[in-house]
């Protein structure tokens, strides 16, 4: 099962991806950040997988809950962000109610132009899940001083026997580096483009077709 | 041409450089040598421009133009390169695509894809690396030795005029060092100028070095030949002191003064 939703097209919904089955959900926003709350339930050895690209210039708050109720269920979701002048909130949770679960979130995201952007990511481990596994990463970039750039990653484990594990970089762009890539006539400007397409292009091969063309070029078009 | 004139620099309140005076020749090699924290680091990053330092007074001039003047992309092309004591790791940059990008800024009309690989495989050839590295993001997981070597090959590619080398042979086996020799030898024949940084004489033997100048508390002290840099490997600097009455300040302060440019792998073993 895959379903790619752009723009308007993503709104609230609940999703059961059924015992053994995949599902792959794709969101791309270039006009409309979502405003909406989205459920995924992943049942006995099925697996979920989703990849959000977000380019969107008015904000909001965004919401994934992804609940793995039955052993051997997977989730896995990767956003990234750019965050321009609009204020935006991405609340993920990746919730391990069952055993031999595995979980991993990254959002990675650029805050520009006074922009606001805040990564709550929780993993949460229930009781009796023994042998889950979770991870979460966030990161983001802050272009100008006026910006703001948030990442709360939340481990809630509540049995043992399990491995959780997060990783939360905020900061700007590292001056050595830029003086590393200016050192060999690039611009300041080019080398910061240089090192931020390396930063959110790998959300590129989650998509494919003209949708992937779409989404280099607001790469390109907001950086 | 490279003409440093009275150069005063710091980082932070502290000054390292305290008016070096300085002249490179085109087509010198010149070898500059000088104790820990003395200001070689220092005065390479200063002439390609690093942010850190800050200039308070003095100039350079390179062929003729103002170099503090200019920021760091503009002195890259203008035909200088320092290849760096510590190369910085960059997550996410591919080093192809920052090869390519590095080489089409310097030209009117970007390079073929074709041509670009050529002249790329040649380079990762003739430095002994793995051309599968090209791919990978630059520096990032590279031994030292890797770094160095990738260093020299920018050099290759980028065809400045005018090399600073800030010990460029630290981190590299007997072998790298043949093949780092050749390449610089290679250049030198193609008349291109040399400021090499090395605490040893094992590349300048190899390179011979046509000047050598001795930089001690932030200052030339002394120039000559390259009877000079054997002079200071068998001799060290004590003599400097003694002869030329220069005392060597010692570096004073808590470790966390040791800023970027000073060798700090280096300082902290000098207790």
């Amino acid at each position: 099962m895959e379903k790619v939703l752009i723009d308007e097209a993503i709104s609230s919904f609940r999703l059961d991806v059924n015992p053994g089955e995949n599902a792959r959900v794709k969101l791309a926003a270039f006009s409309t950040f979502p405003n909406v709350e989205i459920t995924v339930n992943v049942h006995e050895n099925a697996t979920f997988e989703g990849a959000f690209a977000d380019f969107s210039g008015n904000g909001g708050t965004f919401v994934l809950r992804v609940n793995l109720l039955g052993k051997g269920a997977k989730a896995t979701w990767k956003s990234a962000s750019i965050c321009a002048g609009a204020k935006k909130v991405f609340d993920t949770n990746i919730i391990h109610r069952e055993g031999d679960t595995e979980g991993l979130m990254e959002n990675y995201g650029i805050v520009s132009k006074n922009g606001k952007l805040h990564f709550k990511g929780t993993s949460a481990i229930e009781k009796g899940a023994k042998g889950a596994a979770t991870r979460q990463n966030a990161k983001i970039i802050i272009f100008d001083p006026g910006c703001d750039g948030r990442a709360d990653p939340i481990l809630k484990i509540d049995e043992n026997d399990v491995k959780a594990s997060h990783g939360a970089v905020v900061g700007k762009l590292n001056d050595e580096h830029i003086f590393y890539l200016c050192s060999r006539g690039l611009s300041p400007e080019q080398a910061k483009r240089l090192i931020t397409l390396g930063y959110i292009r790998p959300i590129e091969v989650y998509f494919d077709g003209e949708l992937k063309d779409r989404i280099e070029a607001a790469i390109e078009e907001g950086l | 041409m490279l003409k440093i004139v009275n150069l005063h620099a710091s980082v932070g309140d502290k000054e390292i450089l305290k008016g070096v005076n300085l002249t490179v020749e085109d087509g010198q090699t010149l070898a500059l040598l000088g104790p820990n924290g003395h200001g070689k680091s220092t005065l390479l990053s200063v002439i390609m421009g690093h942010p850190n330092f800050t200039v308070t007074e003095g100039s350079i001039e390179f062929n003729g133009i103002d170099l503090l003047s200019l920021p760091v992309d503009q002195r890259s092309k203008a035909g200088l390169f320092l290849g760096m004591q510590y190369p910085s790791e960059i997550p996410g940059v591919n080093s192809a695509d920052f090869y390519k990008a590095a080489l089409n800024v310097r030209r009117d009309k970007p390079m073929s894809l074709f041509t670009f690989y050529n002249k790329l495989q040649t380079a990762y050839k003739e430095m002994g690396i793995p051309f599968e590295m090209s791919n990978r993001n630059l520096n990032e997981g590279f031994s030292g030795g890797e770094k160095k070597r990738n260093e020299i090959l920018q050099m290759r590619l980028l065809e400045p005029s005018t090399i600073l080398l800030d010990e460029i042979d630290s981190g590299l086996d007997v072998d790298a060092m043949q093949v780092v020799a050749k390449a610089i030898n290679e250049e030198k024949a193609a008349g291109k100028t040399f400021l090499i940084v090395s605490h040893y004489a094992r590349l300048y033997d190899m390179v011979t070095p046509t000047h050598t100048a001795v930089m001690v508390n932030g200052r030339i002290v002394v120039e000559g030949g390259p009877d000079l840099y054997k002079r200071i490997d068998t001799e060290g600097y004590e003599w400097i002191k003694r002869e030329l009455g220069v005392n060597l300040e010692k570096e004073d302060g808590p470790m966390n003064k040791v800023s970027i440019g000073v060798c700090a792998t280096k300082e902290a073993f000098k207790k």
